[in-house]
């Protein structure tokens, strides 16, 4: 493994008070007919791996006037199997062709082998906090840095299943894998929020700063925010991003922010989408509380 | 079970190949991919679901899902088979033409993610006086097909809420009493994919200019004297259908 390698590659960073909104196909036209006031637009890299296109030659217009985050969902860093060539090449091409200030994907599964064809499994599939599972995270994390000649973060997924056997809680085995890839964390506090409640855990407050203590400060390179929506008599609330970021959201982001710093900030929509006023007041919110932290900071 | 045996047996489940959830819950996974795959579907294919109704379109679409499964990352890439395998499928008894409406859906989905050739103007003028020895060049990023049966009109009508008020969707329901069919072109105006209805003679010539034949084999010794074809050739290159002329041999 070559980290120093992997992470040599220099991009033009974000101030830690960054905010961004993730862009959609619906809000493509208002972003084209004026440039928003945001500090960088969050799109699924996949939705441009495409050799070209009406999709591609828009992201090209856009990352010439916004900075560009590229967030994958399909990777499956978690797999067992390695992530295949035809992937990387078309996230590296991607890459080359946005020149964006994050590379990210989550920490799940999507990509097993059946009958000696590999399938994807198209979602966020959890992994089981293990020493195994470590070993295959860092090797498709390292993989990737090292052919994008460039760090990556992962992010924190929702899970709704629970494995029996695990050798970590979540937040030591994320310590462990930036310890051993050197890559970045994504704070995903909606799906520490969906875990805590679908877990049944009585004290939220106690869970995030527990689990937030335990994660390195310096590795968190940006905080993603969004809203859920409960199911089945509110048993379970699922992760689907289709609704603004809940007043308990902004609470807990706001914790965050007072414990780990201001950090680069995305409001994730992805279903239900609003308009995009309504999306940027979103952001605006997000600013706000940002600024309460700088404010907090200087006086101390 | 160890853990790559633990994945495959997840994903079959995702599939639908087997009905033993892997832990309790999984079946939340399962409902989302679904939904995904139908949604994908959904874009892919808007004049298929517009012609067999949103419920019957779920069918199918979690019908493909199970069968084809998955097999790359991208969502916008599941379904590119989906028009072949209507084919097989029952709904094809009662909807005949809906395999053809499907690769039109299909094909204006490649066009908008395909290279589309920018018009070399400047290369038409090897169109001299020896018309043996250059040929047109076709787009490399459109699609035209003949089909037998009425899809433009199809497509047209379609788009519309109420496809049965429409002009195109009458013309559509008299050519399939008819048992006739349509060409289609398929080109990018702007950012999006265009469906337009081309006649037969304008279908073999685009296929004998893909086939690299001479202007002169295909149009005629005489052609530059003929009016119908500069407003014909005019026309391709404002669709951006020929993007340019070459010398050949």
């Amino acid at each position: 493994m070559s980290n120093r390698q992997a992470t040599a590659h220099s991009n033009p960073e974000l101030k830690k008070t960054a905010v961004g909104v993730g862009l959609r196909s619906e809000h493509y036209q208002n972003v084209l007919e004026q440039t928003p006031a945001l500090d960088f637009l969050e799109v699924h890299s996949e939705n441009f791996f495409a050799d070209a296109g009406i999709a591609v030659d828009l992201l090209q217009e856009v990352s010439a006037s916004t900075p560009i985050s590229l967030h994958g969902t399909s990777a499956g860093l978690g797999s067992v199997e390695a992530v295949p060539d035809d992937y990387l090449k078309k996230l590296k091409r991607l890459v080359d062709r946005v020149d964006p200030i994050l590379v990210s994907d989550h920490l799940c599964f999507t990509w097993a082998r059946i009958g000696g064809r590999l399938f994807h499994g198209g979602d966020l599939l959890p992994i089981p906090f293990t020493e195994d599972s470590l070993r295959h995270a860092v090797n498709n994390i390292d993989r990737i840095q090292q052919y994008l000649g460039r760090q990556i973060a992962i992010e924190n997924v929702c899970a709704y299943i629970e494995y029996d056997q695990s050798d970590f809680d979540e937040a030591s085995f994320l310590g462990e894998i930036v310890a051993r890839t050197q890559c970045g964390l994504i704070l995903d506090i909606n799906n520490l929020m969906v875990n805590a409640r679908n877990g049944q855990v009585s004290n939220l407050e106690n869970f995030v700063d527990r689990y937030v203590e335990s994660l390195d400060y310096s590795a968190i390179t940006e905080i993603h925010l969004a809203g859920s929506t409960p199911v089945g008599d509110e048993e379970l609330l699922i992760d689907d991003h289709a609704r603004p970021v809940s007043e308990a959201g902004w609470q807990i982001y706001q914790r965050v922010l007072n414990a780990v710093g201001p950090r680069p900030t995305l409001i994730e929509w992805d279903n239900n989408l609003p308009s995009w006023r309504e999306l940027l007041g979103e952001a605006s919110k997000a600013r706000k509380a940002q600024r309460q932290v700088l404010r907090r900071e200087r006086s101390l | 079970m160890n853990l790559s045996d633990y994945q495959a047996h997840f994903l079959q489940f995702l599939f639908g190949a087997t009905s033993e959830p892997v832990l309790p819950n999984s079946e939340v996974y399962r409902f989302g991919v679904e939904v995904k795959a139908v949604r994908a579907l959904e874009q892919s294919y808007p004049t298929v679901r517009a012609l067999v109704g949103p419920a019957d379109f779920e069918g199918l679409a979690l019908d493909y899902f199970q069968m084809i499964r998955k097999q790359s990352g991208d969502w916008s890439d599941f379904g590119w088979g989906f028009p072949s395998w209507i084919i097989s499928n029952r709904i094809s008894d009662r909807v005949p033409y809906l395999s053809d409406v499907a690769r039109l859906d299909n094909y204006i989905g490649r066009v908008e993610r395909s290279q589309y050739e920018e018009v070399n103007v400047d290369s038409f003028a090897v169109i001299g006086e020896d018309l043996a020895s250059c040929s047109l060049i076709l787009n490399k990023g459109l699609q035209f097909f003949r089909s037998m049966y009425p899809v433009v009109s199809i497509w047209e009508a379609h788009k519309s809420e109420t496809p049965k008020d429409t002009l195109s969707f009458a013309q559509a329901k008299r050519m399939i009493a008819r048992g006739r069919g349509q060409n289609a072109l398929i080109y990018r105006a702007g950012w999006k994919g265009m469906a337009e209805l081309i006649p037969e003679k304008d279908l073999l010539l685009l296929e004998s200019v893909r086939n690299q034949r001479s202007i002169a084999e295909v149009f005629g010794e005489d052609v530059l004297k003929d009016t119908s074809f500069t407003h014909w050739l005019q026309d391709m290159i404002a669709k951006g259908v020929i993007v340019g002329a070459k010398a050949i041999h």
